[in-house]
């Protein structure tokens, strides 16, 4: 298979939201929208996906920047992992998702990278990417959950047929902060929860969010409700940049004399999805915040767990992430 | 080599790298200084990074670009990193030198090993690298999900 080397597409350069969504729209399945181009050019030059009409999106100036509005912040899709990083008002207010932003792959790649780009990113099962004909593929198998798989980074809850997960770093930090994903298609422009953003393999195999072929992201609000909260995000990865997550943990709390009274807190990688720590929020919610605490919650988080053959250990790093942004945050 | 292990996370950072060479007459310290500190540098890929990954069952090739074979970052090594030569002229060549290249990734690897080692008193993994998920099996007494090497002896 020859790789580095991409077959030719047709570009688009709309200036408008507009005329993006009118032009993907008349493409339907064979159109691709691009931002900074990370995910989808090593699709190309692998060979592996491939599109006739690619939309470049990075000439539309309304989905940039990012906004005080008066429910809180909106971030334009196309704003730069490095800008949302770098904002003063996301570090001041939601320091999680900056954090976050700032822990993704390496400085070059969040200098073009954009946000709409991490949340909308294609998972990374090796053999998929490899382009293997997997379920995730169209094909009929699983070639990560065999006995002799390599699935070291795959996933602990939600297998159906695939065992692919999340591999995005900001998707946590906003479903920690309740973020709202602003769609828009021809018909016009809806809200829809970052926590039913994302869909796992039992809803559609072949796609990792709601979006349908003719839609695109277009910013994504934080609610002033989390504004401002204490907030932990780590991730752990064998390398310290230029890495994707082993596990990641994003939480946004508020602590009243000692006491847990809010919190809302998600893991990435560990899934199809990022997973909202529901049992968690449980557990610790009128609890104080200290060790016992997170020990109950990091034993709360993993329950139900299914590992595969190469993966057991997310399951004691899960714990530690959880007791650590309980304990720690 | 002087490290940490954070027993939560199993990740390893590298505080302090001296690397002393028996190489020789020494005769360009600049050059010798790259061996040490690139060298020492591909033996911490060795010890805790380049995993070759393969699916036996399919014949596949997990490391199919530089992303997967992760060799160390900037943020992975000691941003300081020392050297020093024994210097003591080798009496089996004429001009007193000895090779130098590969030395310092064998030893900066096997300094690694022995120092996790030593942190987990005394637990020895028996393979490379040693990567997050094996130091958090072990912390946790959790059996580690590789099995012992097989060799093919036909
Ligand atoms: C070597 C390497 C390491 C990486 N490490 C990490 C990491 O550690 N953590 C992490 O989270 N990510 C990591 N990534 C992924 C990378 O950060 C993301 O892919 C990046 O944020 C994508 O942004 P982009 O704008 O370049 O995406 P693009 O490639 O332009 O787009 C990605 C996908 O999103 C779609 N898309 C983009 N914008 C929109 C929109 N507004 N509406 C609808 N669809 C849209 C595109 O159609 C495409 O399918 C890494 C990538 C590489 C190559």
């Amino acid at each position: 298979m020859p790789r580095d080397m991409m077959a030719s597409f047709e570009l688009y350069q709309p200036d408008s939201v507009d005329n993006a969504i009118d032009l993907l729209g008349r493409f339907g399945e064979d159109g691709w929208p691009i931002a900074g181009g990370n995910d989808t050019l090593d699709w190309f030059k692998d060979r592996v996906k491939y599109a006739q009409y690619v939309v470049d999106l990075t000439g539309i100036a309304e989905l940039r920047g990012i906004r005080e509005t008066p429910g809180g912040i909106e971030i334009g899709a196309l704003t730069t992992l490095t800008e949302i990083e770098q904002s003063p008002l996301l570090q001041e207010r939601y320091r999680v998702l900056a954090d976050a932003a700032r822990r993704v792959a390496s400085p070059q790649i969040r200098n073009t990278g954009t946000l709409g780009g991490n949340v909308n990113q294609d998972t990374r099962c090796w053999y998929y990417r490899y382009g293997t004909d997997c379920y995730r593929a169209g094909g009929t198998t699983c070639y990560a959950d065999t006995p002799q798989g390599q699935n070291r980074e795959h996933c602990l809850w939600g297998a159906d047929r695939c065992v692919a997960v999340s591999p995005s770093d900001t998707a946590p930090a906003l479903v920690a902060l309740d973020a709202r994903m602003v769609v828009r298609n021809a018909d016009g422009e809806r809200e829809v929860a970052a926590e039913d953003y994302f869909i796992g393999p039992d809803v559609d195999i072949e796609r990792m969010t709601i979006l349908e072929p003719g839609e695109l992201l277009t910013a994504v609000r934080l609610p002033s409700e989390w504004a401002g909260a204490k907030f932990y995000f780590e991730k752990v990865a064998d390398r310290n940049t230029w890495d994707f997550p082993l596990v990641n943990i994003a939480a946004a709390m508020f602590v009243e004399s000692g006491t847990i009274a809010r919190i809302r807190i998600a893991a990435g990688a560990v899934e199809c999805v990022p997973r909202r720590l529901t049992v968690v929020e449980e557990v610790v919610t009128g609890s104080p915040q200290n060790a016992e605490t997170a020990a109950l919650a990091g034993q709360a988080a993993v329950r139900g767990a299914t590992p595969l053959n190469y993966n057991h250990f997310k399951i004691p790093l899960l714990e530690n992430l959880v007791k650590r942004a309980i304990r720690d945050a | 080599m002087a490290l940490e292990v954070d027993l939560e996370t199993g990740k390893v950072e590298i505080l302090d790298y001296v690397g002393v060479a028996d190489c020789g007459t020494v005769f360009h310290p600049q050059g010798l200084t790259q061996q040490m500190k690139g060298g020492g540098v591909w033996g911490i890929g060795f010890a805790l990074f380049e995993r070759q990954i393969y699916d036996p069952q399919n014949g596949l090739p997990g490391n199919t670009g530089f992303e997967q074979c992760k060799s160390a970052t900037y943020l992975d090594v000691p941003s300081i990193m020392c050297w020093d030569a024994v210097a003591i002229a080798d009496p089996q060549n004429p001009v007193g030198a000895r090779a130098m290249g590969e030395p310092p990734m064998g030893a900066s690897a096997s300094a690694i090993l022995c120092a996790i080692s030593d942190a987990l008193g005394g637990h020895l993994f028996n393979r490379t690298p040693v990567v997050p998920d094996m130091i958090i099996n072990y912390v946790a007494g959790r059996e580690q999900s590789s099995r012992p090497l097989q060799i093919h002896t036909a």
